[in-house]
């Protein structure tokens, strides 16, 4: 099935549309976690499978259907989304008063996906099904160069979570300019650890020499908080410790600056936020 | 002016327990959930009850759905799966694919760029993907189709056609490839 390197380049198409048995697919996947040229047919065959439910008509289902629907969500426990947790915080986040630990966990799953590089996915694959890996040598070396790139993703993800997981944990929307109407983000701020982060969706690209900045309004001046680039999905996140300023954020913004940033922006804005 | 909330923000409200935001997506999507469980299910009872259970687990897992993710993937993921148990079920064969979390939620793995706008879900580009897939060399519109609607395995698809398992590989790859350029095609003439 593989060939001698162990690239999986005829088997994307069956992989994608869910025609492999849960062996051969998990072979397949051990294998993508190690490798970015099949990784990236993969993700084009994917991409178009996730398009085939288009060629199906959609068709309006009965009124029943979302009457039964929520009549069962009604019948649960207040407990509700998954959560086994605080059924009594569920119901005061009900009469406005920001829930922010169910936020919280929420995106503790949604930073683990965010890890840079598929380090941690890999590792876990690799060990769980390691009899499916090409050879026992080849197989040590990768372990080992995923081990130091997850330690550095996790340390990553540990302190995004210590601001995520803030109490007084406070968040702003920013929303996409003229120069990208589709892009948008959120700003979560830890007023009193004087910590922060970032995080954008849909941004384009940045043209090469240039990243995105962002910044804060300070005293009417925009005080420069770092710079960051953004992945094949326009998603981006920076970490930010700016000390007090940050409790009193009120308004900041995305440009587009040169490769090292600039101490006051000179580019175009793609996000602001304070609307 | 107020932008439409994005399916990706409307989870994060649902995550929250927000009913009204699932009412939301649920409006938003149902249609195509049922499309696609029809298609495969071919029978509306069961279609429906798939996309009421898919409705329901969005709502159940809303808190490990990834806002990175394009949530009309993950959920027509989700109806995909269950409707497949069903067929493959009704047709005494074994579950291919297990439906646990891994399954359902967007893997690890990113999408590429071509990740289906929402609004395409209903209109012109929904025709234009039919007409492509209409438009294959029947040996890969049958592979494409056996796999993504009936739910069978590649030995079952080899078995079935009584053709090498390499052969199912080539087709639905070549198949996939064909589909991907007429559908980029799309994208510039959008």
């Amino acid at each position: 099935m593989m060939n001698g390197a162990g690239h999986v380049d005829d088997l994307v198409g069956v992989y994608a549309l869910g025609a492999l048995p849960k062996a051969e697919r998990a072979a397949v996947e051990t294998h993508l976690a190690k490798c970015a040229r099949c990784r990236e047919l993969a993700a084009d065959a994917r991409s178009v499978v996730s398009a085939l439910p288009l060629s199906a008509d959609p068709v309006t289902p009965s009124p029943d259907c979302k009457r039964k629907l929520f009549e069962r969500i009604s019948a649960e426990p207040a407990a509700a989304p998954g959560s086994a947790l605080r059924p009594a915080s569920r119901s005061a986040g009900r009469t406005g008063q920001p829930a922010s630990r169910p936020w919280g966990a929420q995106f503790v799953n949604a930073f683990r996906r965010l890890a840079p590089g598929l380090a941690a996915a890999g590792l876990v694959l690799a060990l769980a099904f390691g009899a499916w890996s090409v050879s026992e040598h080849s197989r040590a070396d990768q372990l080992q160069a995923q081990m130091t790139a997850q330690s550095a993703a996790m340390e990553e993800q540990r302190q995004m979570l210590g601001v995520l997981a803030a109490p007084d944990l406070r968040a702003h929307a920013l929303t996409g300019s003229r120069a990208a109407p589709s892009a948008w983000g959120k700003l979560y701020v830890a007023p009193r650890q004087q910590e922060a982060v970032l995080m954008v969706y849909d941004l384009p690209p940045c043209p090469p020499g240039q990243v995105y900045e962002f910044w804060m309004v300070h005293d009417q001046t925009p005080v420069p908080m770092g710079t960051f680039t953004v992945d094949r999905s326009g998603a981006g996140h920076m970490i930010l410790r700016a000390g007090a300023s940050l409790a009193s954020f009120q308004t900041g913004g995305v440009s587009i600056e040169p490769e090292g940033g600039n101490p006051s922006p000179t580019g175009e804005m793609v996000l602001a936020s304070g609307q | 002016m107020e932008r439409e909330a994005r399916p990706e923000e409307l989870m994060i409200r649902v995550a929250r327990g927000e009913k009204a935001a699932l009412g939301e997506l649920y409006d938003r999507f149902s249609g195509a959930a049922l499309g696609l469980a029809l298609r495969i299910l071919k029978d509306r009872q069961s279609a429906e009850e798939v996309v009421q259970e898919s409705f329901w687990r969005v709502w159940r897992r809303a808190q490990s759905y990834d806002p990175t993710k394009r949530f009309s993937t993950w959920l027509l993921t989700i109806v995909h799966n269950l409707a497949i148990d069903q067929v493959r079920r009704r047709g005494g064969l074994p579950p291919s694919i297990e439906l646990d979390a891994s399954t359902e939620l967007a893997s690890e793995i990113p999408d590429a760029e071509m990740d289906v706008p929402d609004r395409a879900w209903s209109g012109v580009v929904a025709v234009r993907v039919r007409e492509a897939v209409a438009r294959l060399p029947d040996a890969q519109r049958l592979v494409i189709e056996q796999a993504y609607f009936d739910g069978l395995t590649h030995q079952e698809i080899a078995t079935r056609l009584g053709e090498p398992l390499g052969t199912i590989h080539t087709r639905a790859r070549l198949g996939l490839q064909k589909l991907k350029e007429e559908l980029d095609d799309l994208r510039e003439t959008e």
